[in-house]
């Protein structure tokens, strides 16, 4: 027999000021679309700066071990992304969505890859087009 | 080979936050990412309209029985005939057979097609069919 849910308003229960919705992420890749290393660094610093901007703060994680398929080559690229997240405030995600797009697009264009992976709310999302007008 | 029957349930999800959050929605977000090209749902993500878990919920909560044999509610009196296509019927027939409560597999069929069709707001069936019927140069 199913067991009837529990309500709890998060928010009221801390007396937190519920401002944050969902949570956007960039995958920061160490490699480029031919498995050449890549200075990763300077693009998480900027990831964590501008994610700050839309949520107020932002969180990069380690590197984790990652795969993608070169579908061009047939070649499979071993290679260790972080991942950079915040839990955005929608308002100013709007606001900075230029800015967030266009710093999407200059990785992708800028380190040589395939893809760049980013994720909304549970969803992924490849952004393959790096041209600011495409 | 004995049948291997998952008992225990989980707790998670019990709890619901009902705090009043700001949310943007994915709509809004493919209009300011007009490039990102959608992956589908994570892996283990529960709020996958097509997952079994979502599949099981939506059983539980049309599946009506009035003394006979339960039925769908909502579901249309006059049925369709639909020909599968191939590996499909042993899946539905899989998945039928393991839901709670049992449904038919024509019911399972109703629900898939139901939950599928889910993804797609009919305000925009004509205008995203007809745009990307224009993009492949096919005119109607």
């Amino acid at each position: 027999m199913d067991e009837p849910g529990i309500e709890i308003d998060i928010a009221a229960l801390f007396e937190a000021e519920p401002v944050h919705g969902e949570r956007f992420s960039i995958y920061v890749p160490n490699k480029d679309r031919n498995g050449t290393l890549i200075s990763q660094e300077p693009w998480v610093e900027e990831a964590l700066a501008l994610l700050s901007k839309i949520g107020g703060g932002a969180t990069a994680m380690p590197p984790v071990e990652g795969a993608w398929l070169n579908e061009v080559t047939g070649e499979l690229i071993r290679e260790q992304p972080r991942i950079v997240y915040s839990y955005i405030i929608p308002d100013r995600f709007l606001e900075h969505r230029d800015e967030l797009v266009g710093f999407v697009k200059r990785l992708g264009r800028e380190t040589n890859q395939g893809a760049i992976a980013v994720e909304f709310d549970g969803v992924l999302y490849y952004v393959s087009k790096f041209r600011e007008q495409e | 080979m004995p049948k291997v029957t998952f008992s225990a349930r989980s707790a998670k999800g019990r709890i619901r936050d009902v705090s009043a959050r700001p949310r943007l929605g994915q709509d809004e977000f493919r209009a300011a990412f007009a490039d990102a090209r959608p992956l589908g749902r994570l892996p283990g993500d529960k709020s996958d309209p097509l997952s079994l878990a979502a599949i099981g919920e939506l059983v539980q909560r049309t599946l009506r029985s009035s003394g006979g044999r339960p039925a769908l509610e909502g579901a249309d009196t006059v049925p369709m005939r639909v020909s599968l296509m191939h590996g499909d019927r042993a899946k539905i027939e899989i998945i039928a057979s393991h839901v709670h409560p049992r449904t038919s597999p024509a019911q399972m069929v109703a629900v898939l097609c139901h939950l599928a069709l889910a993804q797609i707001p009919e305000d925009q069936i004509v205008d995203s069919l007809s745009r990307l019927n224009s993009e492949a140069g096919w005119t109607a």
